[in-house]
């Protein structure tokens, strides 16, 4: 028997069933919920959206400029020590 | 305690199983390079050569201020956490003892830097918001527009601002997990708190992203109405009255 999840507990679950970590059983509680209920699916659809276009923002990488620009603060904060 | 000097507490298994893990976790994160390349200019910048010690900021930088921006999710900020970061190091220099280790004794120096400065960001202002937002998500019939969403998740603008809403600890962990793709485990290693705290922070993100955005694109569509009445297509079931 399937559980039954209140919108509460399906929002509680919703981000670890996005991670693909959720409990088999209450995934399939939340998958029977979100087909049910009017609110939470497009609370699902916003969650999905977000993680997908996060996951295509570019990771931030320095350039290769701030090495030397560092050394040099650091060792102008240093030298007034 | 240690034997012989019983103000020093000595580190528990567990405590060095977590900072060999957490050491594990920033090797993985940056490419530690050859330290016997750094040996010679540790024991020069010992001796006081400033030079030397100029040579080990250029050679580690990158990947120090790499690990701040992840953290601190702010290019000023992770440019002074690094400064700081190398200026610590300097000051303790002598208390490094292994050379082949420098790149992680210096992250590790950097990390608790970056922890203090998201520990300080924390506002009033920004937790007031995760309430009421968590007060919304609470409410069964509080519910979004999935297009407005979309639509301000393009505007990069919009996704900046709602980012900056958030406590920095959230920030820096949804940044982690869903922009750097680290494991929640590895995330609550380097934010320096449990695993379920790591994951609670996780989902209230997500979540408060999801409202600000369509909180930002319904405002932004309440500007075009006004010079165009088309209709709001909007479809918050908590203003409508209907919901599950």
């Amino acid at each position: 028997m399937i559980l039954s999840l209140t919108c509460q507990q399906a929002r509680a679950y919703v981000s670890d069933y996005i991670n693909g970590v959720l409990d088999q059983e209450l995934a399939y509680a939340l998958e029977e919920h979100l087909q049910t209920c009017a609110s939470c699916p497009p609370l699902y659809a916003g969650l999905i959206a977000l993680r997908r276009r996060l996951h295509e923002l570019p990771r931030t990488t320095p350039s290769s400029s701030i090495g030397l620009r560092i050394a040099q603060k650091v060792r102008q904060a240093l030298s007034e020590e | 305690m240690h034997p012989f000097c019983p103000h020093l507490r000595l580190m528990s298994m567990n405590e060095e199983n977590n900072v060999a893990r957490r050491d594990q976790i920033i090797s993985h994160l940056v490419s530690v390079p050859d330290g016997n390349d750094d040996a010679v200019l540790i024991l020069a910048a010992m001796a006081g050569d400033m030079d030397a010690f100029a040579r080990l900021v250029e050679r580690h930088t990158e990947r120090i201020y790499s690990l701040a921006i992840r953290l601190l999710g702010n290019t000023d900020e992770a440019e002074d956490a690094t400064q700081e970061a190398f200026i610590r190091a300097y000051s303790h220099l002598a208390e490094f003892r292994n050379t082949a280790a420098f790149a992680t004794w210096l992250y590790r120096i950097a990390l608790n830097i970056c922890r203090d400065q998201l520990r300080h960001r924390q506002t009033r202002e920004h937790y007031a918001e995760m309430w009421r937002i968590n007060h919304l998500w609470n409410n069964e019939r509080y519910s979004v527009d999935p297009e407005q969403v979309a639509l301000a998740l393009e505007d990069r603008q919009m996704l900046n601002g709602a980012l900056a809403q958030l406590p920095a600890c959230y920030r820096a962990t949804i940044l982690l997990h869903d922009v750097d793709g680290l494991t929640m485990s590895e995330v609550a290693t380097l934010t320096g708190v449990p695993l379920p705290t790591a994951k609670s922070r996780l989902r209230r993100a997500r979540m408060a992203l999801v409202t600000l955005l369509d909180e930002s694109a319904r405002k932004g569509d309440s500007a075009i109405t006004e010079m165009n009445p088309v209709p709001s297509q909007s479809r918050i079931l908590l203003e409508q009255g209907g919901a599950n």
